[in-house]
């Protein structure tokens, strides 16, 4: 990563990682910490988070100057909020993985057809390999970012019927085309 | 005897295709016709097993339809049969066409293009895992030279120039892949291109038609003919005056306008005025004054509209 994340100062401040008592005190924290994890995701570019791995090791969740960690049960009240705020999104029956939502899939959808229509890529056929890995979206905020993000992405987009998405007759390869509309 | 010409077994084949009529109608969407045909093929092949039954068989005297009774019912369900199967078929027929073309805005070009860029995406995907298997290759070789293990090391650099070399043939195929890509985008875009500048120079044919110098002449002739007509009529409307009569009246007027002291630059009359005199009769005088001022280019309105 070019820059180290710089944690706001209520991240050092020990009371952040445990529930409060006080029901205005505990939405407030609850806030900073959709935040903090939405602002650490951008940063660093993250899509995806398994939950159990993260709150034990990944700096976001473990705070080793002030050795202080967030429990299990905080973090689902947290990601709870975030996922009732369409900020977050779990997907997996198991409840380990997290979809992060530092864009929500309509705002990836609106930024990819402004991509292509200023790509000119409309009415061209793209694999979402290619959007996803390829030299084509190099330099854009949708290069890396995660298919299943991408593929939500794409279907808000064939809901609104501005793109068609379609695979090849085995299904190995999926394609989307950009129509004008 | 032939051995659909015993009646229990043709009957029971008859069962077994409107089963599967019914199957194909009900499961892929063939709708009411296939319901109906496969209900009609299973009469039939009761029938069938109904006139076994009775003791019946295949003899020469079917084909002419001589006899009666069950016989005929036979024939009839025999020519509805052949029909359903032949409505069938084309139902059928329409189903995998339907299956065939999902969208109509999926070209077989924009598929081709989808097949082409996967077997692309795939050979990338190839080429980061030999990229990293070389970078592993180059880690090994060196970790080898600090431990002093000359003879591995070199078998890894060795690993290492493999992998190279099918780099190198991979990004080969990478690039033949993508002149092939474009090769069909640029295709696909021609024939749209084509087909605008066809149409144009159809539509261009179709005015130049309607426009043809035979059409214009006709037309040329014809307002002619109508222009010749109309002066006709107006001369025999007027009356016409000959030369002597005009130079006489020219005459008069000049010698009027001399008695008058007028000449022919005093009688220039002013400019009409543009602007609608309806206007002002409508609105009061003031208020059109107001209106005066707004206008650009006031033109003088007429005396007895401005107060005094």
């Amino acid at each position: 990563m070019s820059k180290a994340f710089s944690f706001p100062s209520h991240y050092n401040f020990p009371p952040f990682f445990t529930k409060q008592p006080n029901r205005e005190t505990n939405s407030t924290r609850v806030q900073l910490w959709k935040d903090l994890i939405l602002n650490y995701c951008r940063h660093h570019r993250i899509f995806v988070i398994d939950v159990r791995e993260s709150l034990a090791t990944s700096p976001l969740f473990c705070n080793e100057k002030i050795s202080r960690k967030l429990r299990q049960d905080d973090a689902n009240e947290i990601f709870h909020y975030m996922a009732s705020g369409g900020y977050a999104e779990w997907y997996h029956q198991d409840g380990n993985k997290l979809l992060i939502y530092w864009k929500k899939p309509s705002e990836w959808a609106t930024l990819m057809y402004n991509w292509a229509r200023d790509t000119g890529h409309l009415n061209a056929v793209l694999t979402f390999y290619e959007i996803q890995e390829g030299d084509i979206s190099i330099g854009t905020d949708l290069h890396g970012i995660d298919p299943l993000i991408l593929e939500k992405s794409a279907r808000v987009l064939e809901q609104q019927g501005k793109v068609i998405i379609f695979s090849t007759e085995g299904g190995e390869t999926s394609g989307i085309k950009f129509l004008e509309s | 005897m032939v051995w659909f010409e015993i009646y229990w077994i043709r009957g029971l084949l008859y069962i077994g295709i409107s089963i599967f009529t019914f199957v194909v109608a009900t499961q892929l969407g063939g709708g009411i016709f296939g319901i109906l045909f496969g209900v009609f093929y299973f009469l039939d092949g009761l029938m069938y097993i109904l006139a076994h039954i009775k003791g019946e068989t295949h003899t020469a005297e079917d084909k002419n339809a001589s006899s009666l009774g069950i016989n005929t019912t036979r024939l009839k369900a025999k020519a509805a049969a052949t029909a359903m199967g032949i409505v069938v078929l084309g139902t059928m027929g329409n189903l995998l066409a339907k299956k065939k073309q999902k969208n109509p805005k999926i070209s077989q070009a924009d598929m081709a293009i989808l097949e082409l860029k996967g077997q692309r995406d795939k050979l990338l995907q190839h080429q980061k895992q030999i990229q990293s298997a070389i970078d592993q290759a180059q880690k090994v070789a060196a970790a080898l030279i600090k431990e002093k293990k000359k003879d591995r090391a070199l078998l890894a650099l060795k690993k290492k120039k493999l992998h190279t070399r099918r780099l190198t043939k991979v990004l080969d195929q990478v690039m033949h892949m993508e002149e092939l890509i474009s090769g069909v985008e640029t295709a696909q875009r021609d024939k749209e291109v084509f087909l605008a500048m066809k149409k144009g120079s159809e539509s261009l044919k179709e005015i130049r038609q309607e426009l043809s110098l035979e059409n214009v002449e006709n037309l040329m002739n014809e307002s002619a003919d109508a222009v010749e007509s109309q002066n006709r009529i107006s001369e025999m409307l007027a009356g016409n005056f000959d030369a002597e009569e005009e130079e006489a009246m020219n005459r008069e007027l000049d010698s009027m306008m001399g008695e008058a002291g007028v000449t022919m630059e005093q009688l220039e009359l002013p400019s009409v005025p543009s602007k609608e005199p309806t206007l002002l009769e409508q609105k009061g005088v003031g208020e059109a004054e107001e209106e005066e001022e707004e206008e650009e280019e006031p033109l003088p309105p007429p005396a007895e509209a401005v107060p005094g």
